[in-house]
């Protein structure tokens, strides 16, 4: 046999012997409402369950390639005469538990929260929801600002290469201003779920490795895995996201770098026949659960002898 | 075409109201897209899967899936009938119900096998599609589908 294809098995199998021995065999499947979602296997029931504020609206400084501030646009904008206190309390009578409290960068990279952290506070204090924030890069005073307002749970995007954060993001910070912001947040406390994006230069594969060596060095509650997707009206809307096969193998190299965190497949990723193969790749790998899967995927985790477990908010959200 | 809001609507076909079918009926055959309204508020569509040709569907029955920005859900089959012709381009394109719900975008054809007891129930009429549209529009406004 082809000694390629030997080492490919075995770099399979281990990673899911890995998931096997370290996690019991539940396996978690999210839907929260950031889109509608009906599939045989899984109902979406309560749209509402979790939602996206945008403290910027649809603004962002930054203009990165594979964004151009679309991923904003379903967000619901920060309304400034209610103020994000208010919007949460009108969403908690309307069934929302969660949400995620997102927005445009600024040019350092970072999102403008601080101005709103007592609002923030108030909804964990007053209204007990659960809060994630989405952050860029985290600064000092907002890592304290963030750790005093007692969130759930902070997501960001880790970028391994500078020349993603040139290119890509247009900024001008570097690969270690992430190690640090990871570093911050740990220090004081807060439950990190950091995320990386395959993919992101231009459909290569290029800082991700590196970006999966600094979160490991970390506590981390749970590491989410996205894919590029090429987004229309965006510089990248021709680019082809990476190969499945790459993808694969960094779901497998990622379950064996981190045993015993969970890691999860996000939100985003290709559709279609695409997302059938890398959903299927991300069980087989041993990953711990997945965002809107593919039709036909929660049969074969259950084919694998797992359990599957539904949740309607974000896998950002994390394991409870 | 009948503008309302911002959308182009075809008021002289019929529509089905539940997921927001339009439906073109010649005789016994129907051609079948989405309405300008659902395919804005599901956002760009990235996937379509049909395995239905020559299978026949009850009312409300799925005949294939579709995956889009903000929804991922089933096809259902607007009227009983078996289906005749599906739109290939749609597959190869997802985006043409985006950018051509009522041409290029067209869904799938059917053989229509219930049609006089299923057919008084979809809209139909300038007037009542203009008012029905409308009704549907606020209402998805208020839900917070449509980016305001």
């Amino acid at each position: 046999m082809d000694s390629t294809i030997v080492a490919e098995q075995s770099l399979k199998e281990q990673a899911f012997a890995i998931r096997k021995a370290n996690f019991c065999d539940d396996i978690k499947f999210y839907a929260p409402g950031l889109k509608s979602y009906n599939i045989p296997e899984f109902e979406q029931k309560n749209p509402n369950a979790f939602l996206p504020i945008s403290v910027t609206g649809n603004a962002c400084a930054l203009d990165c390639d594979h964004c151009d501030t679309r991923i904003l646009d379903p967000m619901i904008p920060l309304d400034l005469e209610e103020g994000i206190f208010g919007m949460c309390k009108n969403m908690k009578a309307k069934g929302t538990e969660s949400v995620l409290i997102s927005g445009g960068s600024m040019r350092n990279g970072q999102v403008p929260f601080l101005r709103h952290i007592e609002d923030i506070k108030r909804v964990k204090d007053e209204l007990g929801m659960k809060i994630i924030m989405h952050t860029g890069l985290v600064s000092e005073e907002m890592a304290e600002g963030l750790e005093w307002a007692g969130v759930d749970g902070v997501a960001l995007d880790i970028i391994g290469a500078e020349e993603t954060i040139e290119k890509v993001y247009h900024m001008n910070t570097t690969v270690a201003d992430f190690d640090a912001t990871l570093e911050r947040l740990t220090r004081h406390g807060l439950s990190i779920r950091p995320h990386i994006i395959m993919g992101l230069h231009y459909g290569q594969f290029l800082g991700e490795y590196n970006a999966l060596e600094m979160i490991k060095k970390y506590p981390t509650h749970a590491l989410i895995l996205v894919i590029l997707t090429p987004l229309h009206d965006t510089p990248m809307k021709d680019v082809e996201p990476p190969p499945t096969d790459e993808v694969e193998e960094f779901y497998q190299k990622a379950r064996i770098a981190m045993p015993d965190t969970n890691i999860l497949v996000g939100c985003a990723r290709p559709g279609g026949d695409y997302k059938k193969v890398v959903d299927i790749a991300a069980v087989n790998a041993g990953l711990n659960g997945i965002a809107y899967p593919a039709e036909g995927v929660i049969d074969f985790a259950r084919s694998k002898g797992l359990q599957p477990s539904f949740y309607e908010d974000s896998c950002s959200c994390g394991i409870d | 075409m009948t503008k309302i809001d911002k959308y182009e609507v075809d008021t002289g076909l019929f529509y089905e109201p539940e997921e927001h079918y339009w439906v073109k009926i010649s005789g016994n055959k129907a051609r079948i897209g989405m309405s300008p309204l659902i395919q804005e508020t599901s956002g760009a569509f990235v996937a379509v899967q049909m395995n239905a040709l020559d299978k026949e569907f009850s009312k409300g029955e799925a005949f294939g899936s579709i995956e889009a920005e903000k929804h991922v859900g089933p096809l259902k089959a607007p009227l009983s009938g078996k289906v005749i012709g599906i739109n290939e381009e749609i597959i190869e394109n997802p985006r043409l119900i985006n950018y051509d719900p009522y041409g290029d975008g067209w869904i799938i054809e059917m053989e229509l096998t219930n049609a006089d007891a299923e057919v008084p129930n979809l809209i139909f009429g300038d007037h009542k599609v203009v008012q029905w549209f409308e009704t549907e529009l606020k209402k998805f406004e208020d839900k917070g589908w449509i980016a305001q």
